[in-house]
């Protein structure tokens, strides 16, 4: 909000300045000034139901030629409205008068207060939202001592029936404040509660065909203000005052949600949204909320194990296991040199792990080959091209509105980033552009103000039409840059490509891509988020479709300024921080270029690297790539370090047992690149170790001359000091003052619910793009025609709930796990007989699995959309784990 | 005052409701006239002839139509069918038997505001007089009143039957809109007002059967014609619909300024039985209750105000000398709890508690406490409400408490019984 | 699949063409539904939801936002009988409880042989006329023990007579003196 729009209004006499048209409410909160409320939300339209904020409103009069009219004082002369005004509802105008501590008034919040407890069970006691219920708070500071109504004739109502498996509902305690049905239309777009009936009888209902069908649920019992919606998570598992609440990062996606974790005696009791209006505002998604059973699984690792001649394992101590590899790494490199060993780190280790696991393998062991890329294809270029032309620092997701047109190209956030799906739907309720370029229907083409669709294997082309529309109307692409090397080359092979030849390879339209280069062209800020189906499905011209976003951010100019850049959906929580460590073969960390070039995931996975031993950390192979089980069961020796006895693990020579993310202090690099940090909230089990410790370990046992590093700020201080890029991160500078957002207050649980307040915002590092001169070299791959192939290709599709190693051990979110199924088009259906619930065989290269079959609108012909991850080895085999969209043969089962 | 029919012709024309019958006797006229002048000119007749709307608020009706912005597209006309007021029952009269004049006035409506879409929200019940409006919508449709380009005019409509289904809110005109809209009918926030941001966010005039009904014969006749009935601020006739304890309940059209007693003991036949007169409530039973003393009040809406009730619907409801108070209320506050639409809180709980007292003062189980308490908690409930269904729920409770609470203290026991507060 | 969409596609798509958002055919598409089904099932939620591309939770509580949507099967003919005040004042509640008991049933419920189904109404808009039924939505006005005693033979016997404006006979009351 800009100064000219403020207003001053005056609250009991005090000036309180507030920009126009915010409800008085929220002006008063801004101010320190409590006006109670239960069905106003800050993030919520207002709907003045409640009737719990009734204040007394009076306006400046005025004369009939619009003159303020003067008491005999020379003051303004205020026309009170004749009753008393809902502040949730009224909009501040210059020089409004509001009385609150007025006995009208305060007998108006006594009256609500009565009316809301009239049949109100008042069973505080028992109540999970006990200790942070703004019912409870708002009666003990505004209602009355004792209510009238007669006990016996309160209403009932059955207690707490599941409006699913995950969300109970007491309909005695709900105040039908509405803010859970208006959070899951407004926010969440899963229009699945609703009030039925009428009157006093009225309740929440859901009767979607999957119960409280939305990945957003557990929010609605954070901001219910009683203890109506509570979640199966935390029911009846602690009282809210006995909890340890540590401020953390959500481990699930690159979104980086802050949670807050609540511990009591050494459990997770519940996970919470830690504020943070950059990120996840203060939402999180049920995965988030009930996806850490993981932590506390019983099948934990809790002693290093080395595998015996017999084959079985056996519990070591740290000293014996450390010894162990440290004499069969030596063993493999004196006889087949430091190449002979690689090293595969997971994308869901934390930013220390990573460094040193980098260091330790470029320093210390001497081999390149390192690479975390388990589920997300090679050789697209996309690492890099975030380094250059990503959404630059000092962005805000969350503020983006009029002006930004968001550039969505194979997506499916909701499945795959949830909050993401919020993000990009406010700022297209603020007013944004959105582009959805996909070959199948997804969520957020409910939010699509331009559609591109394409078919699989024709996304490279789609978005070179999409370039070329675009470059068509800048006056001088690349102005911006001048030090930018490669751009004449890319306008040339930008002007031998017919743009009529490219649609028909896309399968796109020229209207679409015209409408979508409109979009870009005339947006002061662009952002462009790429998924891995778009880079999975355009295969060998992946590196070109890279190519031509960083082309089109560049040549707009958009590259390097704020809240524009390119953003890669990946597929981890850290993804993101492995690029920034360097856990790639080609480059160090910060991107520096690497002399010694290793040999990359692929290479180490199907054996042409030759290796002899590896070490792996945080990563499944076997399970995400089965076809790598062969060459890890030939290795020399193989060292997994992982929180479980994963399917990689089990072929391993020694198993390393790690901490969780919740058992240790670090940072996760957000997709954004904001490096967020954590801290610990529990002890690992038995003698589990965090990561970096392991790693340091293990150096020393290599004499090598690594600092002492006590604790995982001492790592990232030397992150801080080597990795030019993340100078600024040190845990400190992580940290910031803890703000009061416009949307709190000193009581915020009264007006936004009870996510938790915070102070460690993160932080967004530079990229290229934003250099007073940016220089870096535009790069052009020449584009392949799009192959026809014969038969269906399969596109994986990531599935929130699916059967990963950490998601799995939740059972509460075993109702809603996805299956496997075989989604297709009306159109293919019908040849094969197949209907919607019949079984299908899909069969490739010899590995055959079968599911049922669904027919499904927002399938296009010619593909068959599966699920990754949701069933054993062999699913993923078919569906090449999330890596290929191979061309499938199809059958019904019989 | 002798009865006129400006709205209820049928009982001096047979078989009216037929479109031959209806255009013998001036039938479209009225539209012809208003499709001559610019839509501007026919607001402006309208605010002249100084109508004001029949379905409870008394808001003058030109002035209503003159809130519409004229530059955006597309614009609605709701006609209000909904009739559910207690007391009421006059709308459903008109167009059973006289729905032309209906259709030709929403017709006019339209023009003047430039909808294209006129939809007429009636009640689930109204069976026949929905048949009659399908019939009479295919009748004008048949004979270029209706479509595209009406004669020629450019001027486009399509009227729909859009059926309630049992929920008094809806004749709220925003809870209607809701209804329409495939929403819960409960009322929307204001502003935006409809004329603004009505069905589809789209301006939308919601205006009563009875107020379209009557311009036909204002734009056929003029507004001075219209204004020969009635008085300076109300002028024209009302359709009064007298029930209760009266000899001849029924319709009666007469002069807006016609007194309460004229009514109730000339047209309707003073007092059923031979009984004595106790009280009458004005204008639908949302109106406060009134006494022998309000006798002689003109039942215009400015003259009820005056006197603390309201003109509303125009259904009088007669209560002799032998009826219990408590009970009347009873049934009154029954009414309402069972129509709350739940939206706010006063509203919600206060008529469920309302009805818990009455209950119990009804049923000889009240004490004096409950009576004080009911007045406690109507008066807790006053100026709260999202909407004026609330409000009428406590109003009618005060203004009985007001004119006959002795006789609610007559029903507490003597010895109170103790119910222990709670909380 | 669905078979309200099959059995009326015409008057489906009418219905969906009076509106510029789908959404807005709830209320038509279920009062279709319980003139197919005599009721607005569970099924017939889905179906309706189906059509308007709604969430069947939407259509729920559209459905039992209004009294008039049955939600449970219902007799051939539903009397609904207005006992509301203006109704009540001449004695509605004594007729209803007559012909309560006359049909053997309680209020809201159903006579054995599935024929009359019996429910207080509030306001039916005809209080000159009361006290006021509705069978299936026809008015039977003026109505006394006598006049239920007729009105339900003549239904058992010949079904509704023909749908027409409400009639009302004067009133003819002996004087209590
Ligand atoms: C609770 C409530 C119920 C109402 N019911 C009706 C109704 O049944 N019929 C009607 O015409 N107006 C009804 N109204 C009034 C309408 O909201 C609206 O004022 C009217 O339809 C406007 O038309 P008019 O200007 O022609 O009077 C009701 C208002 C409220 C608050
Ligand atoms: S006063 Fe409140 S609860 Fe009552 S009908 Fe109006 S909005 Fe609904
Ligand atoms: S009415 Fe204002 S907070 Fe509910």
């Amino acid at each position: 909000m800009s100064e000219q729009n403020l207003v001053t209004i005056y609250i009991d006499g005090q000036p309180v300045q507030a920009p126009a048209g915010t409800p008085i409410v929220e002006a008063a909160k801004a101010a320190g000034i409590e006006i109670p409320v239960f069905c106003h939300h800050s993030k919520l339209t207002p709907v003045g139901m409640c009737r719990m904020c009734l204040v007394r409103v009076g306006t400046p009069a005025r004369t009939r030629t619009g003159e303020l009219e003067l008491d005999e004082n020379g003051n303004p002369v205020i026309r009170w409205f004749p009753r008393l005004m809902t502040g949730c509802t009224t909009p501040v105008s210059e020089g409004m008068h509001v009385e609150v501590n007025i006995p009208e008034v305060q007998d108006a919040w006594r009256g609500t207060l009565e009316f809301l407890l009239t049949s109100h069970p008042l069973d505080c006691p028992v109540c999970d939202k006990g200790g942070e219920c703004p019912l409870q708070d708002l009666t003990f500071a505004y209602g009355p001592d004792l209510s009238r109504f007669y006990k016996p004739y309160k209403l009932h109502f059955e207690k707490p029936i599941p409006l699913s498996e995950l969300i109970w509902l007491d309909r005695e305690r709900c105040i039908y404040c509405s803010r859970c049905i208006r959070f899951c239309d407004e926010i969440a777009n899963d229009p699945v509660l609703d009030f039925a009936d009428r009157g006093r009888g009225q309740h929440i209902v859901s009767v979607s065909e999957i119960p409280f069908d939305s990945y957003f649920s557990g929010n609605t019992t954070d901001i219910c203000p009683v203890g109506a919606l509570t979640t199966e998570d935390f029911r009846f598992k602690a009282r809210v005052w006995e909890l340890n609440n540590v401020p953390s990062i959500c481990p699930h996606c690159p979104v980086g949600c802050n949670i807050v974790i609540g511990e009591r005696a050494g459990e997770i009791k519940r996970i919470m949204p830690r504020q943070n209006e950059w990120v996840n505002e203060i939402w999180i998604c049920d995965k988030g909320r009930f996806g850490h059973h993981f932590v506390s699984a019983e099948d934990r690792l809790t002693t290093p194990l080395i595998k015996g001649e017999d084959g079985q394992f056996r519990d070591v101590t740290w000293g014996e296991a450390l010894e162990y590899v440290a004499n069969r790494l030596s063993a493999v490199i004196a006889a087949d040199g430091p190449s002979a060993v690689g090293g595969i780190a997971g994308g869901r280790a934390a930013n220390e792990d990573l460094y040193l696991f980098v260091k330790f393998f470029r320093d210390v062991l001497g081999s390149p080959n390192i690479d975390h890329r388990v589920a997300w294809p090679v050789g697209t270029g996309i690492e890099q091209a975030v380094a250059e032309v990503g959404l630059a620092s000092e962005s805000n997701l969350n503020g983006l509105g009029k002006g930004t047109t968001i550039l969505m190209v194979g997506t499916d956030v909701n499945e795959a980033q949830p909050v993401t799906y919020l993000r990009v739907r406010k700022a297209r309720r603020n007013g944004a552009s959105v582009i959805v370029a996909q070959a199948r229907r997804v969520k957020e083409h409910a939010e699509a103000t331009h559609t591109l669709d394409y078919r699989v294997g024709g996304e490279a082309h789609a978005v070179v039409a999409l370039l070329k529309a675009v470059l068509a109307r800048v006056d001088e692409p690349f102005g911006a840059y001048k030090k930018l090397s490669g751009k004449d080359e890319v306008l040339v092979a930008l002007e031998a490509l017919s743009q009529d030849d490219l649609l028909a390879q896309a399968g796109s339209t020229a209207d679409a891509v015209e409408a979508a280069a409109d979009a870009i062209a005339t947006a002061e800020h662009v952002v462009v988020m790429i998924g891995r189906e778009a880079l999975v499905g355009a295969g060998v011209n992946a590196p070109t479709l890279v190519d031509a976003l960083v082309a089109l951010l560049t040549a707009t100019g958009k590259a390097g300024q704020p809240n524009s850049g390119l953003m890669a959906l990946w597929p981890h929580n850290n993804t993101q921080g492995a690029n920034d460590m360097g856990v790639l073969p080609h480059l160090l960390p910060g991107y520096e270029p690497a002399d010694a070039i290793g040999a990359d995931i692929d290479a180490m996975l199907n054996g042409t690297a030759g290796l002899k031993a590896m070490y792996i950390m945080a990563a499944d192979p076997v399970r995400d790539r089965p076809g790598s089980r062969a060459v890890l069961e030939n290795l020399e020796f193989l060292v997994v370090q992982d929180i479980f006895l994963t399917e990689t693990a089990q072929l391993a020579d020694v198993v390393l047992p790690a901490a969780a993310f919740a058992e240790r202090d670090g940072t996760y690099t957000s997709y954004e690149r904001r490096v967020q940090r954590m801290d610990e909230a529990l002890q690992p089990p038995g003698d589990a170790m965090p990561d970096w410790w392991i790693l340091a370990q293990l150096a020393e046992r290599f004499d090598a001359a690594w600092p002492l590093y006590t604790l995982a700020d001492d790592v990232m201080q030397e992150i801080a000091k080597q990795v030019k890029i993340y100078k600024k991160m040190t845990y400190d500078n992580l940290e910031g003052e803890p703000i009061e957002w416009s949307t709190t207050a000193a009581r915020h649980h009264i007006y936004t619910g009870t996510a938790t307040l915070n102070s460690w915002f993160g932080r967004q590092w530079e990229v290229a793009a934003e250099a007073r001169r940016p220089k870096f070299a535009l790069r052009w791959h020449e584009l392949q025609p799009v192959p026809t192939a014969e038969g269906l290709r399969a596109v994986p599709q990531t599935r929130l709930y699916d059967n990963g190693t950490l998601i799995r051990r939740s059972t509460l979110l075993d109702q809603r796990r996805a299956r496997p199924e075989v989604v297709l088009s009306a159109v293919d259906a019908e040849p094969l007989g197949v209907q919607s619930g019949d079984l299908v065989r899909l069969a490739r290269n010899g590995v055959q699995v079968e599911a049922p079959a669904r027919i499904d609108k927002g399938v296009p012909p010619g593909i068959v959309i599966v699920p990754v991850d949701v069933d054993g080895t062999e699913w993923n085999a078919l569906t090449g784990g999330g890596l290929e969209s191979p061309v499938v043969k199809i059958e019904k089962a019989v | 005052m002798e009865q006129v029919y400006l709205l209820l012709r049928h009982r001096e024309i047979p078989n009216i409701d037929e479109y031959d019958v209806y255009v013998a006797n001036g039938g479209y006229e009225g539209l012809k006239a208003a499709l001559e002048k610019s839509p501007d000119e026919v607001i402006d007749i309208v605010k002249q002839s100084g109508l004001r709307g029949r379905g409870g608020a008394g808001f003058p009706t030109g002035v209503k139509w003159g809130f519409v912005p004229k530059d955006i597209f597309p614009k609605y006309l709701v006609c209000n069918f909904a009739e559910g007021e207690p007391g009421t029952f006059k709308d459903r009269e008109i167009v059973e038997n006289n729905p032309h004049q209906l259709i030709e006035g929403i017709i006019i409506a339209a023009y003047a505001i430039q909808a294209s879409t006129a939809y007429i929200y009636h009640r689930g019940e109204f069976s026949y007089a929905a048949q009659q409006l399908q019939k009479a919508i295919a009748d004008a449709k048949a004979h270029g009143w209706l479509g595209e380009n009406i004669q020629g005019t450019g001027f486009s409509l399509n009227i729909y039957l859009h059926r309630e289904a049992g929920a008094y809110i809806c004749g709220e005109e925003t809870a209607q809109l809701n209804s329409i809209e495939g929403y819960l009918g409960q009322p929307r926030l204001k502003p935006p007002f409809p004329a603004v941001e009505g069905l589809w966010r789209k301006p939308t005039v919601i205006n009563n059967v009875e107020t379209l009904s009557n311009l036909p014969g204002i734009l056929r006749h003029g507004a001075d014609w219209y204004r020969q009935w009635g008085t300076e601020k109300n002028p024209g006739t009302r359709i009064y619909g007298v029930s209760g304890h009266v000899v001849r309940p029924g319709l009666y059209e007469l002069p807006t300024n016609v007194t309460a007693r004229e009514l109730i003991f000339e047209h309707a036949g003073g007092i059923w039985k031979g009984r004595g007169f106790k009280a009458f409530i004005p204008g639908g039973v949302s109106a406060p209750i009134l006494t022998e003393e309000h006798l002689d009040t003109p039942l215009t809406f400015d003259d009820l105000a005056a006197v603390g009730s309201m003109g509303g619907s125009g259904g009088v409801i007669v209560i002799d000398d032998q009826t219990d108070m408590a009970w009347l209320t009873y049934k009154m506050v029954a009414f309402y709890r069972h129509e709350s639409c739940g939206k706010c809180s006063p509203c919600r709980e206060g008529t469920y508690w309302q009805k818990m007292l009455l209950t119990r003062i009804v049923s000889g189980r009240g004490t004096r406490t409950d009576v004080e308490l009911l007045k406690q908690v109507s008066d807790q409930m006053t100026n709260k409400c999202f909407c004026p269904l609330g409000e009428s729920s406590r109003g009618v409770v005060q203004a009985v408490y007001k004119y006959f609470g002795d006789e609610m203290y007559l029903h507490a026991k003597d010895i109170p019984v103790v119910e222990a507060g709670t909380q | 699949m669905n078979n309200l969409y099959q059995k009326h596609r015409e008057e489906v798509d009418d219905i969906l063409s009076r509106y510029p958002e789908k959404r807005a055919a709830v209320m038509p598409l279920l009062w279709l539904a319980q003139e197919e089904y005599g009721y607005v099932s569970q099924e017939a939620m889905r179906e309706v939801a189906q059509i308007c591309e709604l969430d069947p939770t939407d259509v729920y509580a559209v459905a039992h936002f209004y009294s008039l949507y049955f939600k449970e099967p219902v007799g051939k003919y539903v009397i609904r009988f207005c006992t509301d005040m203006p109704c009540a004042l001449v004695g509605s509640e004594e007729v209803y409880q007559y012909l309560l008991d006359k049909l053997g049933i309680k209020d809201g419920e159903t006579t054995p042989d599935g024929l009359f189904t019996a429910q207080q109404a509030v306001c039916l808009a005809a209080c000159g006329a009361a006290p006021v039924m509705q069978i299936n939505f026809q008015y039977f006005a003026n109505l006394t023990p006598q006049r239920i005693d007729e009105i339900l033979d003549l239904v058992r016997a010949n079904g509704l007579p023909p749908n027409g404006p409400l009639r009302f006979e004067p009133r003819e009351e002996p004087s209590d003196a």
